[in-house]
């Protein structure tokens, strides 16, 4: 470079000259704030009327519309009204001595409200900005109001200088949306509903993301030509949800708890209907019902003395229980319908086969108690098949020591899915309790074979059973079957989302035969319908106590019954439940048994399964219940006598 | 000078006080930005109704520019005058040939934009190569005074750097006329600074003022008309976005109407999120808020004072120079622009308007300074 030698520095003067430029702007962006404030005060006046004269400005969300439900035929399930909410500010109303007069004369005359009653509640808050003096109205209630509103804005628009016409001021509409249950309590549990703008339980909070749409905002303002300007950003509806849950018969369900609930009272009464073919819900219902259209209300249960008597806690644990979903969100030990799935995986597993036989004795010594049969019967010598028939406890229990304690325990625990959750779309949903296969001795393994020592959920027996009939397929159980937009595009369709085989389809078809011959001639005897090909198997669970320390108590019996129709293609799986029915001995699964027939009677003709002989009556014995087969065995807990802990000794038997 | 800096480094000084300052001052800007564009960006078919359109492209600027700041800030910003390998070519000579290239480009080939041509579309992205410009100007400038300083206490010396800096800013001009006026005054203030002749910047500045008059008046109805509108704010109709903005800054009184809460955005003011961002700072953030944008400003050109005072050598001090002059002349030309103090012209508030160029370009010319903060030595 040229000038190796001299250092170029910015010189002493040219660093006067850059802070003098420096200060010379300093002191023009500071001259630039005086001419803001010129602008913003001394204008001020003058330029913030015209703003004002020139913005009438709105600037008003658009109101989405939250999705509807329908069942699968296209019943609506909920659906969305719009209602205004007469809104005042009592602050604008009082200080606008012109239009005060003209505007509570207006709403006393079109809403019917007592004029003084109006005027106190105004002066009751006189710096409010906000009142609700009327809710839930529909849009033909206000639309009077709106009419004169309009009239004498037009009216003073067209006033001569001087003249006085008043305008209402200080009011509004808020309009909403309000959710609406046509069917009132009918698959409340499944359904749910929403509390504020959210969804609390069921189909409502699972899919709220779904269904909840987003605001949309109307701009609006006059323009220098005194237009009104408006720009419209619309509001996105939520999406439509197809529910499978078939409306019809789910009433019917529902009408068949609630008689069954006046004629004999349970503690709880449950019933699941779903498709095996593809883990559709059909229908999910329990006693506990309630009303979507108001769900706090406690009426049904409490009289109202009853309610002026109990504290708030009380009805809030009371409606908690009412809103939970038995069949998803309550766990029990399920009793001899667990059967089947110790039978069919001794088959799977070739630890059993058709001719394998077993001999009853009427108990058993395992360790170092006696597990009992079913009413200590000695069934003799009996096969697989006769051991889901009669229902034997030995024969399941040796079968289940030549399973095999891991086999068996792969089977519930990962095979069948119980212990983890089904996936069922609704919120809340139970895992059940099942032994781990490390931690569990000889008695566990002979007591959960027929059932007992472990707890289930409704859903997940259903669901697994639907594997053991439909060919080995468990699919995951759902009650949503379609989503649709506003506009009727489809989003989403759940075609059955097939997530396992359970056995092979070999199995499968054994079981369906053997379920069907429980029917025909075993303990299911009671739930024949005639005419109809159907399968099932009954149960009688000691049940616990949770309350009380999780004492099984003795006396205390969930009884059920498992089946599906028609035999040779499933296409319902219905799973019945009675926990503690108010009877004097509760062990009897006819009960189960003869609830089911009678839902199934009604229901199939809804569900396009046909009598395969219309010409024939009612069978003259359809109820001709036999109980002898079906007593528990629960005395026969022989010497041991007093229960465990964990319950672990309670043979029992439906 | 690479003879020169043999000695040992000492503990070098990096302005964190201004680099701090400045994300401050541009993270103000997004928030701004969101406010000002959200509604127009949700209104429009062709934003996608996206409230956050803008918001998200000037995001993307913002960073390539933070980027840019760091990257320069950390290379000696003589890397720039040293001959690059064994060509004779300097990198500064390369910048100052491109700006003029581009600008000769965007005359022919840009996209135009409410009458004029001043974008180019360069891998799907627009860009403003005026911005270039602006850059190119300070450094060349500089680097020619750097080259012969006592030369700029003559006549013909000044002339000559005139002569080479008319280049660029007359082919800006062509299509920008406001922005051709700002690289002459940033240009003109550097010659000043080193110059020690200043009775010759009075006179060119008459001058100058003398052409400027005649170029309006000459300049056909397009700059006369912008005379009418100045005078008759109030009332001549096209003076709807400068009237509207003196609205919103007399709707925001002393506190304002709070951040979000204009009103004036919504649709009263065009493009409230370009040149007229600082009306709507007053009118949501009031004359509160207008003085706390203006004073970090101040700060900053103050922080760029410092470090020009205290430049190893003259090469960065001029550097600083100009680009304070830059930031400041910006800030001051679009207060007067929005408050009607001038008549109306395209002037942005630097850091804050809506602009990804600008606000890159201005990020890297804050890389330069920090480079040059980075070479003062402590003692």
């Amino acid at each position: 470079m040229r000038n190796k030698k001299v250092k170029k520095r910015f010189g002493i003067s040219m660093k006067n000259t850059l802070a003098v430029i420096m200060f010379a702007l300093s002191a023009s962006m500071i001259a630039m704030l005086v001419r803001v404030y010129y602008v913003s005060e001394v204008k001020g006046e003058t330029y913030a009327r015209r703003v004002l004269s020139q913005q009438s400005y709105v600037s008003n969300p658009i109101l989405y519309r939250r999705g509807d439900i329908t069942d699968r035929n296209g019943t609506s399930l909920a659906v969305n009204v719009k209602v205004y909410n007469l809104a005042v500010s009592p602050k604008t109303i009082l200080n606008d001595a012109d239009n005060k007069e003209f505007t509570i004369q207006t709403i006393a005359d079109t809403f019917q409200i007592d004029r003084a009653q109006i005027e106190t509640e105004i002066a009751a808050h006189p710096e409010s900005q906000y009142l609700i003096l009327k809710k839930d109205m529909f849009e033909d209630e206000i639309a009077p109001f709106k009419e004169i509103e309009k009239q004498a804005k037009e009216n003073f628009r067209k006033k001569k200088k001087g003249e006085k016409v008043p305008v209402i001021s200080g009011t509004w509409f808020e309009e909403k949306y309000k959710r609406r249950y046509p069917l009132g309590a009918t698959a409340c549990d499944v359904i749910g509903f929403v509390s504020g703008e959210h969804g609390t339980t069921g189909i409502e909070s699972y899919y709220d993301s779904e269904l909840t749409g987003s605001y949309g905002r109307e701009y609006g303002y006059y323009n220098s030509e005194l237009e009104l300007q408006r720009t419209v950003k619309p509001a996105i509806d939520g999406n439509t949800i197809i529910s499978s849950i078939d409306s019809n018969v789910q009433a019917i369900v529902e009408k068949k708890i609630k008689k069954l609930g006046k004629s004999m009272g349970a503690e709880n009464i449950a019933v699941i209907m779903m498709d095996p073919n593809n883990g559709e819900i059909i229908a999910m219902a329990s006693d506990k019902s309630f009303d979507l259209n108001n769900p706090d209300s406690l009426e049904g249960y409490y009289t109202k003395e009853e309610l002026a008597a109990i504290g708030d806690s009380e009805k809030d644990a009371k409606r908690n229980e009412l809103w939970k979903n038995f069949c998803v969100n309550n766990m029990y030990e399920p009793g001899s319908t667990f059967k089947t799935f110790t039978v069919a995986a001794a088959l799977d597993e070739k630890a059993a086969a058709t001719n394998t036989t077993y001999v009853c004795e009427g108990e058993m010594q395992v360790s170092d108690r006696t597990i009992g049969c079913a009413n200590r019967i000695q069934h003799g010598t009996v096969t697989p098949r006769e051991a889901l028939m009669q229902s034997c406890n030995c024969a399941l229990m040796r079968m289940a020591f030549s399973l095999g304690g891991d086999s068996f325990y792969k089977y519930v625990n990962q095979i069948y899915g119980f212990g983890i959750k089904t996936g069922i779309d609704l919120t809340g949903e139970e895992r059940g309790i099942t032994h781990n296969k490390d931690k569990i001795g000889i008695v566990e393994l002979a007591t959960s074979c027929f059932g007992q020592t472990q707890s289930v959920t409704m859903i997940q027996m259903a669901s697994a059973f639907c594997s053991l009939i439909n060919g080995g397929y468990y699919y995951e159980p759902h009650v949503v079957r379609e989503i649709k937009t506003s506009g009727g595009s489809l989003v989403y369709k759940n075609h059955g989302n097939m997530v396992r085989q359970t056995v092979t389809t070999q199995t499968s078809n054994y079981i369906k035969n053997w379920l069907w011959d429980t029917v025909k001639e075993g303990t299911a005897k009671p739930a024949a319908v005639e005419g109809y090909d159907i399968g099932g198997k009954t149960g009688t669970g000691e049940t616990r106590n949770h309350d009380s320390g999780g004492e099984t108590s003795e006396k205390d019996y969930i009884v059920s019954f498992m089946g599906f129709a028609p035999v040779d293609e499933p296409q319902v799986v219905i799973y019945v439940l009675i926990d503690r029915p108010q009877v004097e001995d509760q062990a009897h699964s006819t009960y189960a048994t003869e609830f089911a027939h009678d839902i199934m009677k009604e229901t199939f003709p809804f569900l396009g399964i046909y009598n395969n002989n219309p010409n024939s009556g009612e069978a003259p014995d359809d109820s001709g219940s036999d109980d002898a087969d079906d007593n528990n065995g629960s005395d026969g807990n022989g010497s041991d006598g007093k229960p465990n802990d964990d319950g672990s000794g309670d043979g029992s038997d439906g | 000078m690479k003879s020169g800096r043999k000695k040992v480094k000492q503990q070098s000084y990096y302005d964190y006080s201004m680099l701090i300052l400045v994300i401050f001052i541009v993270a103000f800007g997004l928030v701004m930005v969101y406010s000002a564009s959200s509604y127009t960006a949700q209104t429009k078919q062709e934003y996608n109704y996206d409230a956050a359109y803008f918001l998200k492209k000037q995001t993307w600027a913002v960073l390539l520019g933070i980027f840019a700041m760091l990257i320069v800030s950390k290379f000696d910003y003589r890397l720039l005058i040293r001959p690059i390998g064994h060509l004779k070519i300097r990198l500064v000579t390369c910048l100052y040939l491109l700006s003029i290239v581009l600008q000769i480009v965007v005359l022919f080939t840009g996209k135009e934009l409410n009458g004029s041509k001043r974008w180019l579309n360069i891998a799907g992205m627009g860009f403003q190569p005026s911005e270039i410009t602006k850059i190119a100007v300070i450094l060349y400038t500089s680097y020619l005074i750097y080259k012969a300083p006592r030369a700029m206490n003559k006549g013909l010396g000044v002339m000559r750097v005139f002569i080479f800096m008319l280049v660029p800013i007359m082919a800006v001009a062509i299509e920008n006329f406001s922005t051709a006026l700002v690289i002459g005054v940033i240009m003109a203030g550097i010659c000043f600074v080193s110059s020690k002749k200043k009775w010759f910047y009075g006179i060119a500045a008459l001058l100058c003022t003398g052409i400027g008059g005649l170029f309006i008046v000459l300049g056909g109805a397009y700059r006369v008309e912008r005379f009418e509108i100045w005078r008759n704010i109030e009332t001549h109709e096209k003076g709807h976005q400068i009237r509207q903005g003196m609205y919103a800054i007399a709707s925001g009184g002393m506190f304002g109407t709070g951040l979000g809460q204009s009103m004036q955005k919504l649709g009263f003011i065009p493009e409230a999120f370009n040149d007229m961002i600082f009306t709507i700072i007053c009118e949501e953030l009031g004359l509160f808020g207008a003085i706390a944008v203006v004073s970090m400003f101040l700060i900053l050109i103050w922080r760029i004072f410092i470090i020009a005072v205290n430049a190893p050598d003259l090469f960065g001090g001029l550097i600083c120079a100009g680009v304070l002059i830059h930031i400041a002349l910006q800030v001051i030309l679009n207060i007067c622009v929005v408050t009607n103090f001038v008549p109306a012209t395209g002037v942005s508030l630097p850091f804050i308007s809506y602009g990804g160029t600008s606000v890159s370009i201005l990020l890297a010319e804050m890389g330069l300074v920090l480079s040059v903060s980075n070479r003062i030595e402590s003692r």
